[in-house]
């Protein structure tokens, strides 16, 4: 078996993991990049299209070439970059890292360890739809893997059930790749992805998007060959009259991404209602060697915040590896119509970078930020909905001194 | 006088525009952008839309079977179908390095198509 | 010798298993892509302790001395086999009644270490079950295991003892003369066999009656089920919850899976004998499990489905098995209407017709020598081999070292086996070896599984299938 020690161990090369190696070797610190794929960049090698980078590099780039920018960064440095291994296990006592790779066992013996493992999609199983078992449900992750990496087309004619961001971008690739997409249909009485993503991948192409809309069985010998479609109620319950039959051999899912998290769930605490991993405001978990950052503390909607929170586990775990010692944790509460908060705890004088997710849409609404009972921040935002993350920079010169937090909306001026 | 509302799709914060037009259908006024980009995304989206294009070229002896590429710059709305026909029939072959132009000022756009990953060649 | 065996569920499979253990030259004929693909494959996976089959039935000839006979497949076939334990519950008095009519009919069948528990007794084992719960009959030697796996396990031995096997192949035409039946035809080809078994399932009395037999009508009786997520939704019970019966059967379960999911199920609900190839869920099937399961463990959450699937029983109108010889075609033998507890009492139901075949064709079977006693499952090296074993095994094989379905740490290595023992669909590999079986649902590794496929057997990712011919993937290349 093949050992290797170093000081920061990195497990996952995409936006997260790559920003986080760049940022501890800056610092001086030895690093092990581990990838269980053969490329770095996670799921940026898939997603063609633009709207990457703007914050972080200042210009807008597809998502190979962002990950590109990073693989260039990484490759004059001093970093181990490991693929293809897949993680084992991991011996909490002598923080020993287990992988398995096609060349045998490896162990890695770190003093901080960085997860940045990503998302998983959600399956269809899991959205209780009644019907027949059939071939051509995929998630679009799956389907976009299929059109943009391995060369094949995952249908003739298909419905995509979620407006997400990957279901308006999935809209757009099929199409222009010759599919027919008959619908994009949101359960939700609100579009769940960007503005932008709505003109340009379903205006521009006439495909119309369904609101107040879901699926409510599946049909089929073998290939789905029909799908039909309800409108919902407030309670996402079937209105039966409105029911409506869409002739299709493909049903694309974008219904929600899910941290990934198993790996490392009897190591640290996971979050019950974000499923990711619980981090404080230097990203670290509840033990102290070991920090996480991006999709699988919570789903981002841009890759900008997922590199900077990358790095911001870079850097403190670099940090704890050169012996500083950090402040102590203060609990971070949702309050009114706050739905996801991350991070949930802050660390005494450190910059809080706040990402937040309302539960019900508002508008021109302030977000306030309490400690005990104290404001010690306010913005007013014009437009909030779920499936758009607010992000709340607050100063450390704000933070001194402070009691338990609450961010919460304020809806009754 | 008529207003026209749209999403600034330049980039991901998509502001709301809001373009007032005169009887003569000219641009009088408009609002709700948060950088001169948003305004000149009007201005351009009222006369002649424009996009940039991602999709994919066929490789040749390539590791994948084909290369993810973007439109250099914006093409118009209305040539889509006639751009992607045309790519549909281009092939490379590998190796293809990041930035490579896979074909220049395509149909006459002033746009280059421009691969955006790295296509190493098939080891046999 | 020749005896033709219809149908590779597993009453078929067994059968094989059984009578290649003798001289005889069998032949297994299955019209599915796969064996254990029909019936068998959805459904509770229980195999039952036998309280619950009345006095006189087949039932309660072959349930409890096929839970038993299990022992011996886990052994022989290298199949999972996990004796948890069953209650089932009571809410009031007339449910305890219930549970002391089970407790002495159980008694009766030869069922071993059954127990009548206080509401004390059964929280302390079950902490999750509805606080209301008074009582439960606790049956020790209940257990769970994989019923898909019990088929392609004891086909596979007995391959390896002379089985001819045969999928994707229908019988059409059955030729008899004098009531005895002369050739089997199916799409393929032609057959003689000196004896011929009808374990065909669904289509049990469609064989009979292409025989000339009296037939059982078997109608289909579906039973829905919602699986919950392994690695969140694990440990809510400890062995099978059974709510009280009921006239429609055993009722929705709460049950843990050999995986270690949790599986709630199944729903009854009888359909038209033309609806037997029928596997829909319902949404009034899912909402019913729902709201059943909840009232015997009621912090369950759907949220963590995987998965909802469908199972069809194979049900005659006296609710008991179809075994023995016919009464009116000389060399047939009936295996059928084994609804529940089928898959308990088929290595029984096997055993005994091997006596019935010898007893009434007046033969005497010779036991072969040379007869290879064990089979082995594709093993799981990630999870089940020591760190130093599997670095060896990686040197010597790199493939052991590749991960392709990464929920369930299945490499490349058992994806190539299972190809090797006849898997040539994704739900063939994924039957074998567990891969897009675990929280993803294949999401990371259902392109990659398609490419193993495509390379191992040399064909295109194009004409790859889930199972049946009409469920491809992929319509096309994006560019040509």
């Amino acid at each position: 078996m093949k050992n290797y020690s170093t000081d920061l161990l990195i497990i996952g090369a995409g936006a997260a993991g790559m920003a986080a190696a760049l940022k501890a070797e800056s610092l001086g610190i030895k690093v092990i990049l581990v990838e269980r794929n053969e490329e770095m960049g996670g799921i940026l090698n898939q997603c063609i299209h633009n709207g990457f980078g703007l914050h972080y590099f200042k210009e807008e780039l597809t998502g190979p070439e962002y990950a590109n920018k990073f693989e260039n960064l990484l490759n004059g440095k001093n970093i181990t970059f490991l693929s293809n291994r897949f993680l084992h296990s991991i011996n909490e006592e002598n923080k020993e890292i287990i992988f398995t790779s096609s060349e045998g066992i490896e162990k890695i013996s770190c003093k901080a360890l960085v997860y940045t493992a990503g998302a998983r999609e959600r399956p269809f199983g899991s959205l209780l739809i009644p019907g027949n078992r059939v071939s051509g449900i995929y998630t679009a992750g799956m389907a976009q893997r299929l059109t943009n990496i391995e060369n094949r087309l995952p249908g003739k004619k298909a419905l995509i059930l979620g407006s997400g961001d990957i279901g308006l971008i999935m809209a757009r690739r099929l199409t222009l790749e010759g599919m027919k997409v008959e619908a994009v249909l949101e359960r939700m009485p609100y579009p769940g992805g960007l503005a932008r993503n709505i003109t340009q991948c379903l205006k521009d192409f006439e495909i119309p998007l369904l609101l107040s809309t879901t699926v409510v069985e599946v049909r089929g010998q073998g290939r789905l060959n029909e799908v039909i479609v309800a409108q919902v109620d407030g309670n996402f319950n079937e209105i039966k009259s409105t029911r409506r039959s869409y002739s299709v051999d493909s049903l694309i899912l974008s219904v929600g991404l899910v941290p990934s998290t198993t790996p490392v769930m009897h190591l640290v605490e996971i979050d019950k209602r974000t499923r990711g991993v619980v981090v404080d405001s230097i990203m670290r978990t509840n033990k102290e060697w070991v920090f996480a950052a991006g999709n699988c503390v919570v789903i981002y909607d841009l890759v900008d915040y997922v590199s900077k929170e990358g790095e911001i586990a870079g850097e403190n775990a670099a940090k704890y590896i050169l012996g500083e010692t950090f402040g102590k944790k203060i609990k971070i509460n949702p309050g009114n119509n706050i739905g996801i908060i991350s991070p949930s705890f802050y660390v005494e004088n450190t910059e809080l970078e706040l990402y937040v997710r309302v539960i019900r849409p508002c508008e021109n609404k302030k977000i306030i930020v309490k400690s005990g009972q104290d404001i010690i921040h306010q913005s007013r935002h014009i437009s909030m909905i779920p499936s758009e993350m607010e992000h709340i920079k607050i100063k450390k010169d704000k933070l001194l001194n402070v009691k338990e937090l609450t961010v919460e909306v304020i809806e009754n001026e | 006088m008529n207003s026209i509302e749209m999403i600034c799709i330049k980039c991901p914060v998509g502001c709301k525009l809001k373009i007032l037009m005169d009887e003569n259908n000219k641009i009088e006024e408009i609002t709700g952008f948060k950088c001169p980009r948003g305004k000149e995304y009007a201005i351009q989206e009222i006369l002649n839309p424009k996009r940039i294009i991602p999709t994919n070229v066929k490789v040749l002896n390539g590791e994948l079977e084909i290369v993810s590429v973007k439109t250099s710059c914006e093409i118009p709305k209305e040539k889509i179908s006639e751009i992607m026909n045309f790519v549909k029939m281009l092939e490379v072959e590998a190796p293809v390095n990041i930035g490579q132009v896979i074909a220049k000022n395509i149909l006459d756009t002033e746009a280059d198509l421009v691969a955006t990953k790295n296509i190493k060649r098939k080891e046999l | 010798m020749k005896i033709g065996i219809i149908g590779g569920g597993v009453v078929g499979a067994l059968l094989a298993y059984e009578l290649t253990k003798y001289n005889v030259e069998v032949t297994l004929i299955e019209k599915e892509f796969d064996v254990g693909m029909g019936v068998s494959k959805a459904n509770s996976a229980i195999v039952h302790a036998g309280y619950d089959d009345e006095k006189g039935t087949l039932r309660s000839k072959f349930c409890a001395r096929g839970n038993e006979l299990y022992d011996e497949l886990e052994e022989n076939l290298d199949i999972d086999l996990k004796r948890i334990g069953s209650h089932v519950l009571a809410f009031k008095q007339e449910d305890m009644n219930t549970l002391d009519r089970l407790y002495n009919q159980g008694i009766e069948n030869g069922v071993k270490g059954l127990k009548i528990l206080d509401k004390n007794e059964i929280i302390r084992l079950e902490p999750n079950i509805n606080e209301h719960v008074i009582g439960s009959l606790y049956a020790p030697t209940a257990g769970i295991t994989e019923p898909w796996q019990v088929a392609i396990g004891a086909v596979e031995l007995a391959q390896k003892n002379g089985l001819n096997l045969s999928l994707s192949e229908r019988v059409i035409e059955i030729k008899t003369e004098n009531y005895k039946i002369e050739k089997i035809i199916t799409d393929k080809k032609e057959y003689i066999f000196d004896v011929v078994i009808n374990a065909a399932g669904l289509y049990a009395d469609v064989i009979s009656n292409m025989a000339g037999d009296v037939s059982i009508p078997i109608h289909p009786r579906q039973g829905e089920y919602i699986l919950l997520n392994k690695f969140t939704a694990h440990d809510l019970v400890n062995s099978i919850i059974f709510p009280p019966p009921s006239k429609m059967g055993k009722g929705i379960l709460v049950l843990p899976t050999v995986d270690g999911g949790t599986l709630l199920g199944p729903t009854s609900e009888d359909l038209s004998y033309l609806l037997k190839d029928d596997r829909t869920t319902t949404r009034h099937g899912i909402d019913e499990i729902v709201e059943s399961a909840k009232k015997l463990v009621p912090s369950i959450d759907v949220r963590e489905t995987v998965k909802i699937f469908s199972g069809l029983r194979p049900e005659s109108p006296n609710k008991d098995f179809w075994i023995g010889k016919s009464e009116k075609i000389s060399n047939l033998f009936h295996a059928a209407a084994t609804r529940s507890p089928g898959l308990t009492a088929a290595p029984a139901i096997a055993k005994f017709l091997v006596e019935e075949i010898q007893e009434k064709m007046k033969i005497n079977f010779s036991e072969k020598e040379n007869y290879i006693s064990k089979r082995e499952r594709i093993k799981n090296f990630f999870n089940d081999e020591s760190l130093e074993k599997y670095d060896e095994m990686i040197k010597e094989d790199s493939s052991k070292g590749k991960i392709v379905c990464v929920c369930n740490k299945i490499t490349e290595s058992e994806i190539i086996e299972a190809i090797k023992r006849g898997a040539h669909t994704l739900d063939g590999v994924k039957f074998r070896t567990r891969a897009s079986f675990g929280e993803c649902q294949g999401g990371f590794c259902t392109h990659k599984i398609m490419k193993i496929i495509s390379k191992q057997l040399n064909v295109p990712i194009e004409d790859i299938t889930y199972g049946n011919d009409n469920s491809y993937v992929i319509t096309g290349k994006v560019r040509p």
